[in-house]
């Protein structure tokens, strides 16, 4: 019992491993709950923190979600040269010399930052998709950055050339033209 | 055997059936790409990508049987593109300007493909009515029959059947880009002199490589590509004097587009990597043929997934060997 009370309190406390967090949410009976209840009161009052009691079924409900996430979900087979591709690139935090040309000042900021999975998340929850944020390199890159204002118009040449052929080609109408002045706007704004 | 006949005739036969039941939704989207080619017409409207935000004005005429068009860039710096018949120019920031492209590379064909037949790959609804611009008009969805594309939301004049405003999104309905129109006018009189162009202090062209360059010889292919996508145009050009050719190859479904770069690079001067900007991905890769190392680069408004995809299937074929 006291073993139970000290990870209940390191539990509290959110010292537990995964293991024991998902273990003691098992295994937490109501007198448990009771104390969990009272040291969290207590606790909240100490920090001065508004307090709210922990709905009593609060642990079975977690549990249950818990358990209902599972194992993730496999990729076919097929699919694991691709994904293989877009970990890699997903991983690697380095920002590629020569694509800067394609990155507002904002995102410029976003870049130094190697989070790139936070960064897509955050974009499915906002009503506008995300204005420039992955460019990233798959391995390390072997230019210095000096290197960046040569390499840069490169990519505007094909900006400028993916929007000729897109505009002659797509049904897009003038939609590639304005892409193209409005990346060209920006890019001179930097 | 009978029974494999029935089943490919029908396979035969399904695509044309579905062209003789187009319906008035085909015939909305038809009349846009008419309209919006052979009107003359000024415009602001608001132009969206991610959460940028900015302002340009549209100048659209048809003058001596030629189509001109003016986009200008409010906000910020001054960027335009001005289009008279096939010439492109593009007017940047720092007041340079690049020829995009000449008569020579052929006939523009804005919107035609849309106008002749819409990209199977699509279902076209028409969804109801709305406001644009204080205009009525009929909203419209181009919806995507595989997760290979992105869809389309659209707003239709009523009267002119001009667009009036129009969104790219995801999967998820996350619209990905917005072009919309806040004032339009008809019939406002546009002469030669609003398609002019302005004193830069320098020109550059996208200029054509000759046919004996070796650059030429190199043949690109995408073993996998999404279904509908066709290769469109083909062409190898010096960005400026002093960098190499990069040859490029154009791929469209009908609606969405992307462009495969091929250029030589010596070893570790490049890297791969992915970038977006809204619906605009880039996807680079390095590729090793017989002859050399390859930096292959796609430009598209495709999903990353299917961008990469695509890359990965690129092979290189070098005629030197």
């Amino acid at each position: 019992m006291n073993r139970d009370l000290e990870t209940l309190s390191a539990f509290l406390d959110g010292e537990t491993s995964e293991l024991e967090t998902r273990r003691v949410m098992r295994d937490i009976d109501d007198s448990e709950l009771d104390t969990l209840a009272r040291w969290q009161l207590a606790r909240d009052v100490m920090h001065g923190q508004a307090s709210a009691a922990v709905p009593a079924d609060f642990n079975t409900a977690l549990s249950a979600a818990l358990t209902a996430e599972g194992a993730p979900a496999r990729r076919p087979a097929w699919m694991s040269g691709m994904a293989r591709f877009a970990v890699a690139a997903s991983v690697a935090a380095a920002t590629v010399v020569g694509w800067q040309a394609w990155e507002t000042g904002q995102a410029g900021n976003t870049a130094a930052v190697p989070a790139l999975a936070a960064a897509q998340d955050s974009r499915l929850n906002r009503p506008m998709g995300e204005a420039a944020l992955v460019s990233q390199s798959l391995r390390p890159v072997a230019t210095p950055a000096t290197a960046v204002p040569a390499a840069q118009p490169r990519v505007n040449d094909m900006l400028l050339r993916h929007s000729d052929f897109a505009a002659r080609h797509s049904g897009q109408g003038m939609m590639p033209f304005a892409r193209l002045v409005s990346m060209d706007a920006r890019h001179g704004a930097k | 055997m009978k029974l494999r006949v029935l089943a490919l005739s029908l396979t035969l036969v399904s695509p044309l059936h579905a062209l003789a039941e187009d319906g008035p939704a085909h015939d909305q989207l038809q009349a846009m790409s008419q309209a919006n080619r052979s009107l003359n017409y000024t415009g602001r409207f608001l132009y969206q990508f991610g959460a940028e935000v900015s302002t340009m004005e549209i100048r659209h005429a048809v003058l001596d049987g030629k189509e001109h068009q003016r986009l200008t860039h409010l906000d910020g710096r001054l960027v335009e593109v001005i289009r008279r018949g096939d010439e492109v120019v593009c007017l940047h920031p720092d007041r340079t300007l690049t020829r995009i492209s000449r008569t020579e590379t052929g006939p523009l064909a804005l919107a035609q493909r849309l106008a002749e037949d819409v990209p199977a790959q699509y279902n076209i609804l028409v969804d109801g009515d709305g406001r644009v611009a204080g205009r009525n008009a009929t909203r419209m969805r181009v919806a995507p029959l595989d997760t290979h594309r992105y869809g389309y939301r659209l707003w239709l004049d009523r009267d002119s059947r001009l667009l009036l405003k129009s969104e790219v999104v995801d999967g998820s309905g996350v619209a990905l880009e917005r072009v919309e129109f806040v004032s339009i006018e008809l019939a406002p009189g546009l002469t030669h002199a609003d398609f002019a162009l302005p004193e830069v202090i320098s020109q550059s062209d996208l200029s054509s490589l000759p046919p004996s360059h070796e650059m030429q010889k190199l043949a690109l292919s995408a073993e996998w590509l999404p279904a509908g996508f066709e290769t469109t145009g083909q062409d190898w050009r010096h960005a400026e004097d002093d960098r190499a050719p990069v040859a490029a190859q154009g791929y469209s479904d009908g609606l969405a587009a992307f462009t495969v770069f091929v250029e030589e690079v010596k070893d570790g001067s490049v890297e791969e990597g992915v970038s977006r900007v809204g619906p605009t991905v880039a996807v680079s890769r390095r590729l090793t043929a017989p002859s050399g190392a390859y930096l292959v680069t796609l430009v598209g408004e495709i999903p990353q997934v299917t961008a990469e995809r695509v890359i990965q299937s690129v092979r290189v074929q070098d005629a030197r060997h």
